[in-house]
């Protein structure tokens, strides 16, 4: 993992079509503007990451699930 | 045809054209980028979306619009984009359901990441709803209060 100090104003570059401009930082959030290809898809970590566990609670239950009270409702 | 292999059907053939490609997986399962649709029952909103590589990997849909009447949605241009759609009409959507427990009544519906299908091409995306206000979990019954405090 490589780790950078930058500041405001700085920015890095990752392989020639990547960007990443550090705009401000205010306590302890840092707001960052990002230039992308259209087809690398940008997440905020965490909604990533909820999506991926829940994929996966959801793949890991439904062997013998029964429905049939949820139908008749 | 083809035939597959699943934990909860057995073997089953399918048709070529049933299909729905996944070209980027699904997060958490990138690998898995051919499934199929088999209903629960012919009368349920549930349907299983089944690996056709895996065959114990299903996971359990729903039609959201049954459950969440107001639920809605806007579809990025990159997902527009990457699954070739041309008008809402030939879209299917979906989400996925998850049950805690062995309790149905608990089971949520992911609103934050529906399952969108274009039924022309068979390309398929899960498609997270960034700026959105939906949750991973919202129960599809939500709880009554019992205790009647509305009066």
């Amino acid at each position: 993992m490589l780790v950078l100090t930058r500041k405001p104003g700085q920015q890095i570059m990752i392989g020639d079509s990547i960007v990443i401009n550090l705009v401000e930082v205010q306590g302890d959030n840092v707001r960052l503007a990002i230039e992308a290809p259209r087809e690398v898809k940008i997440y905020r970590g965490e909604i990533y990451k909820a999506i991926m566990e829940e994929n996966k609670k959801a793949a890991a239950q439904i062997a013998d699930i029964d429905l049939t009270d949820l139908i008749n409702k | 045809m083809r035939t597959i292999n699943t934990v909860r059907f057995g073997e089953i053939e399918i048709e070529e054209e049933k299909i729905i490609k996944f070209s980027a997986g699904i997060p958490a399962f990138e690998e898995e980028q051919e499934f199929v649709i088999i209903p629960y029952d012919e009368e349920s909103p549930f349907v299983f979306l089944q690996s056709l590589k895996t065959a114990e990997l299903a996971f359990l849909m729903t039609s959201p619009f049954v459950f969440f009447p107001e639920y809605q949605f806007e579809i990025d241009d990159d997902s527009i984009e990457a699954l070739g759609i041309e008008k809402e009409e030939d879209l299917l959507i979906y989400v996925l359901l998850t049950l805690p427990g062995k309790d149905i009544k608990q089971m949520t519906a992911n609103l934050l990441a529906p399952i969108v299908i274009n039924q022309e091409n068979h390309q398929a995306k899960q498609v997270i709803l960034e700026k959105s206000e939906y949750k991973t979990k919202h129960l599809l019954f939500p709880v009554q209060n019992i205790t009647g405090g509305d009066e």
